[in-house]
């Protein structure tokens, strides 16, 4: 039943998301594994920087107003907020010799090849039509680049989750595991799958202290003692080698911390990237090149905010709720003591 | 010297009450065939009650009342006999007389006068005499009654029933009754046992909702004289014996209804009564009214009607909702005159002569009683303009203007039958010209 | 005459029937999710929406987001979004009527079990007097102007003053004690906190959570304490002539004895003394038809469904359910 358009408010008052692409607003950062050689391959929205129309009505970014301190609030672009028809997206340098694909998999669980353009500019385009249907949930994006240099066959992946949702499509899918939680791609040679990083709602889900579950799969299967990696928005890095069923756990630490109370802000997302590498002896051949060692890259990044602990406080909530209670049954029990008295004499207003 | 004035008057007063209990009675039972079976238990309580030898009705202790607005439930619930102490007998009202005012109502006249004559039968059982202060006569005796010696309790009535006011007043009254109540009898005054009571007189109320049901028949199933003695009968009577009688002439009237029975004819002209009390053995009007072919099938007097129809309701069954809604059973829907402005009463006059198919009113008003009286007008007025014709009464308890009342009552009776007969003709007119064209 | 199934229906005791029927409700709309249920968005009950596990949403929510809409668009598609959504609240609601109040509003569910828990304990419930109820009725009126024009400030200047931030989006929803304790029902406490991101959200959870203690307090001592101030019963009644479901009086059966305004848990004066007017539905009324139950006169008050008599006040029904109080139900 389409009512409103328009976004709702989830939990703890934080502001629905249509469309949680996750763009990237510091390209180039360098990563833990540039020292291996290539830098890991990444999705992004822009090329360079954020582009996009703001989003007045959720009015966060601009220009600082009246000389007073900068707003810390990224500019929020419009693709966060609806869902669009067509989605484009970019990823940094390619190496020209190796073989590119990118693949996208529908909530439906369809895989599509988006249209790829290679060369300067890489990006990659697919068509999101609107509606509840099997195009409502998380659409997973992929780019894989295999390639054989020197003896070693160098696999980098990409991932990226586009959530194309309406609140005005509904929200009966909270009981649907295949839409709610990430669902991987077999064909894809290394993935990451992060779990809750949606709610039932599909709405943005991840906060500050949260832990996160992250499970390395090559080709659909877990992988064990991969080397995992995520780093938050203001550098924080952490690394963990994956357990035998693949899965390493973080803790993604508070790193907002507005030096005024004013300056806080509750909708305030920033960006982490979950990383995975894998090395090992491995002998084959790649389109007739042969190698001896495989090595791979994958990265995933998602947005977190502020936990809701760090604005919320139960306490002065439940003592705002007792101390009214204790009033109002006060006043009526007073009341009614002072009604047991005689009648009142009558008072002329003059 | 006193005393011995006092005895000889009760004497004569006694046997004067026993003869005219028996000739009301006699006719009652004699003049009318086909008397339902189980009236046989009200003619005898009546022939018990009221001889020569007045005793007690119960050995449990008497709180007397007047007036329908003193909550019954709430003497129950200490265990004490409800006596309504509203009395019809000429002879006492001869006694009261005496020391009355001339104009005064009859109905008060004779209370006082029984009060009067029959101090000594009461001893100690007698622990209250409740009167509502609702006309001034039932005010004003209260006082008498207390110079006699009684012990009087006056029950704060207000005067209108409209504000909110008044209902939380009139709320207010009741509840300190409650609690002098338990003072006077020293019966502590719990909600079970309050509700207990308010079940027993609301199975008492629902037993004369059946039988008015059962007067809206096409044809009448029982005869108003019969009725008034059953109502009448609930001022003393013990409340279990009575509901085991009326569920047994419920029981009876249902039979006759599936046999088609009609107690009187089955063209007979269908009155309401309304205005002041018939109390036996003052049936004098209701009696004259069927002796001349009309059939009582409704009535709107605090004698009968009144006293059994309105029921409590409470949400909850706590003390501090179960007496308010007491209160308000006795005050809100009340239709007592001495209420002012009393427009219910003309509505619920208007409906139940539609609900019962009333062919004429008759309206008795005591020479003495002003609420009625003044009412009289008005109640005229909206019948009137419910095209429902009305008989206006004056009287009192002596036998003396039986003969003109007679004549009159006929009268009325008799142009019932000739508008019926009217109406008849118009209508075959009217369907013959509706045919012819 | 009357059937014989319509006699025994009225010889029913409907509060006990709502009893049940309450539960179902509260069940099905507070836990819905469980089994998947959603009955709808735009339910006109307080089905809250902060409530993960609702069967069905409460259409305020919804009213309130819409209102933010500049108004140059409600020409585009949103406003004919706009308009199925009045639609749709307006087809659920003439179907009940405002027996959502009485039957289905899981907040009323819950002040009515508040209130079997101080009958429990022994203690009078509170009443207040015409003018008070007057005087309180007004409340609602100003809540539902309040939470249409805030909004509409949102997305629109009034008068060339600046517009309100975001934070003032679902202004009734954030005092709102639906918010604050229905999510509770499954664990989710989450709702009970003061927000201190913002000036507004804190001015506003303060009052949500204060409004909360109150509701808990008031609604003890008072039967159906919030249905006083409900901006939804306000609404409801701009629509209520329109019910399928309707509560009618016949006057002149009506021996004025205020037995249905002692029952009415919200004092409705004038199911008592009003005589004149047909359809007796008042804008605090829930059409819980304990004033049905307490009318003892013949066919007096009614309950019909698109004419058809529902459920009719009978002398022998209110004897028997009177016995039944009696008698410790």
């Amino acid at each position: 039943m389409p009512s409103f358009s328009g976004g709702i408010p989830g939990l703890k008052g934080s502001v629905c998301f249509l469309t949680s692409v996750m763009p990237f607003l510091l390209l180039g950062v360098a990563t833990v594994t540039e020292a291996q050689g290539l830098p890991p391959l990444r999705l992004a929205l822009s090329p360079t920087a954020p582009v996009g129309e703001e989003c007045l009505a959720h009015g966060q970014g601009g220009p600082a107003k009246g000389g007073k301190a900068v707003d810390d609030r990224r500019p929020v672009l419009e693709s966060e907020h609806r869902p669009l028809p067509v989605r484009t997206y970019h990823f940094n340098a390619h190496r020209r010799l190796a073989d590119v694909k990118a693949y996208v998999r529908h909530p439906d669980g369809t895989v599509d090849v988006p249209e790829l353009r290679l060369g300067a500019n890489p990006q990659l385009t697919f068509k999101t039509p609107f509606g509840d249907g099997p195009n409502h949930g998380a659409h997973n994006v992929y780019v894989v680049e295999q390639g054989v240099e020197g003896d070693v066959l160098v696999v980098r992946t990409a991932k990226w989750i586009v959530m194309h949702h309406s609140c005005g499509w509904g929200h009966d899918q909270k009981f649907n595991e295949q839409l709610t939680q990430p669902q991987p791609l077999e064909s894809i040679p290394m993935e990451i799958l992060i779990s809750d990083l949606w709610d039932g709602n599909f709405h943005f889900r991840v906060t500050t202290g949260q832990k996160l579950s992250i499970t390395v799969l090559r080709n659909g299967h877990p992988l064990a003692k991969a080397r995992v990696s995520v780093r938050s928005e203001q550098g924080w890095v952490k690394e963990v080698d994956a357990d035998k069923d693949g899965v390493a756990t973080f803790q993604l630490i508070r790193d907002y911390y507005p030096t005024r109370w004013q300056e806080f802000h509750r909708t305030r997302r920033g960006e982490f990237l979950a990383t995975a590498t894998y090395e090992a002896e491995e002998h084959g051949e790649y389109k007739g090149i042969p190698y001896g060692r495989v090595r791979y890259i994958t990265t995933h990044p998602w947005t977190y905010g502020p936990s809701s602990w760090d604005y919320a406080s139960y306490s002065m909530g439940l003592l705002i709720a007792v101390i009214a209670m204790a009033l109002t049954g006060g006043g009526v029990f007073i009341y009614r003591e002072r009604r047991k008295k005689p009648y009142q004499e009558i008072v002329f207003e003059e | 010297m006193e005393n011995e004035r006092l005895r000889r008057v009760r004497k004569t007063t006694l046997l004067h009450l026993a003869m005219e209990a028996k000739n009301t009675l006699l006719k009652i039972e004699e003049e009318f065939p086909d008397n339902p079976a189980a009236m046989d238990y009200f003619y005898t309580l009546y022939k018990d009650v009221f001889n020569d030898e007045p005793k007690l009705p119960t050995d449990k202790k008497i709180i007397g009342t007047m007036c329908v607005q003193v909550p019954q439930e709430l003497i129950h619930a200490v265990g004490a006999f409800p006596l309504r102490l509203c009395n019809g007998a000429s002879a006492y009202d001869q006694v009261g007389a005496e020391f009355m005012p001339a104009k005064s109502c009859p109905v008060v006249r004779a209370t006082m006068g029984m009060l009067h004559v029959d101090q000594a039968l009461w001893g100690e059982s007698l622990q209250a005499v409740v009167i509502p202060t609702t006309c001034d006569q039932k005010k004003k005796s209260c006082q008498i009654l207390a110079d006699m010696g009684y012990p009087v309790y006056a029950l704060d009535m207000p005067a209108t029933k409209e504000s909110e006011a008044s209902r939380f007043y009139w709320q207010e009254s009741i509840k300190k009754f409650t609690l002098d109540m338990q003072k006077i009898t020293g019966v502590k005054i719990t909600a079970k046992r309050v509700q207990a009571a308010i079940a027993k007189v609301a199975s008492a109320s629902s037993l004369y909702r059946k039988l008015q049901e059962l007067r809206k028949s096409d044809y009448a199933l029982i005869l108003g004289k019969d009725m008034f003695l059953v109502t009448n009968a609930y001022f003393f009577d013990e409340i279990d014996r009575w509901q085991q009688s009326v569920s047994r002439l419920v029981a009876e009237l249902e039979e006759r209804k599936r046999n088609g029975f009609s107690a009187g004819k089955r063209q007979a002209p269908r009155i309401l009564f309304t205005g002041s009390p018939p109390i036996f053995p003052n049936l004098k009007v209701p009696i004259l009214v069927e002796q001349a072919g009309g059939v009582i099938v409704a009535d709107e007097t605090c004698s009968s009607g009144r006293l059994l129809y309105d029921s409590v309701a409470f949400d909850e069954a706590t003390l501090n909702d179960m007496i308010p809604a007491l209160a308000d059973r006795s005050l809100k829907p009340c239709t007592c005159p001495c209420l002012t402005p009393n427009k219910d009463r003309l509505r619920k006059l208007i409906n139940m002569a539609k609900e019962f198919e009333a062919d004429g009113v008759v309206y008795q008003a005591f020479s003495g009683c002003l609420p009625y009286e003044m009412e009289q007008k008005q109640v005229a007025k909206a019948l009137a303009e419910a095209e429902v014709p009305m008989l206006y009464v004056e009287t009192d308890y002596s036998p003396e203007d039986m003969g003109q009342l007679s004549t009159r009552i006929e009268a009325f009776i008799e142009s019932i039958l000739a508008r019926r007969r009217k109406k008849k003709v118009a209508q075959l007119h009217q369907k013959a010209g509706e045919e012819g064209s | 005459m009357k059937s014989k199934l319509q006699t025994a229906i009225n010889n029913c005791n409907v509060s006990r029937f709502r009893f049940y029927v309450q539960i179902f409700s509260f069940a099905l709309l507070v836990y819905g999710g469980y089994l998947a249920i959603n009955i709808g968005d735009q339910l006109p009950t307080f089905a809250c929406v902060f409530d993960q596990m609702r069967g069905g949403a409460c259409y305020l929510m919804g009213l309130q987001h819409q209102m933010t809409t500049p108004f140059k668009s409600y020409f585009s598609g949103r406003g004919i979004g706009m308009l199925t959504g009045l639609l749709t609240f307006f087809l659920f609601f003439i179907a009940l009527n405002k027996a959502w109040c009485g039957f289905v509003c899981p907040l009323g569910t819950l002040q009515d079990w508040l209130s079997s828990l101080r009958r429990k304990f022994g203690i009078r419930y509170a009443t207040y007097s015409a003018q008070n109820f007057k005087g309180l009725g007004t409340i609602k009126y100003i809540l539902l102007a309040l939470l249409i024009l805030l909004p509409m400030a949102i997305g629109n200047s009034f008068f060339g003053l600046p517009k309100l931030n975001h934070d003032f989006g679902v202004p009734f929803c954030m005092i709102c004690p639906g918010r604050t304790l229905l999510p509770v029902f499954h664990g989710d406490f989450s709702q009970f906190i003061i927000d201190f991101s913002s000036k507004t959200k804190m001015v506003f959870t303060a009052l949500g959570m204060a409004v909360t203690g109150m509701l808990l307090a008031g609604a003890f001592a008072k039967k159906r304490f919030f249905c006083l101030f409900c901006p939804m019963s306000a609404f409801h009644y701009i629509f209520h002539k329109a019910g399928l479901l309707r509560l009618t009086k016949d006057g002149s059966k009506c021996t004025r004895c205020g037995n249905c305004y002692r029952a009415c848990d919200v004092g409705i004066h004038a199911i008592a003394d009003d005589l004149t007017h047909k359809n007796i539905i008042k804008d605090d009324c829930m059409m819980c038809l304990k004033c049905i139950e307490a009318c003892p006169e013949e066919d007096c008050l009614k309950a019909s469904f698109f004419a058809m008599p529902v459920y009719e006040s009978s002398a022998q029904g209110f004897f028997k359910r009177m016995q039944g109080k009696c008698h410790g139900k």
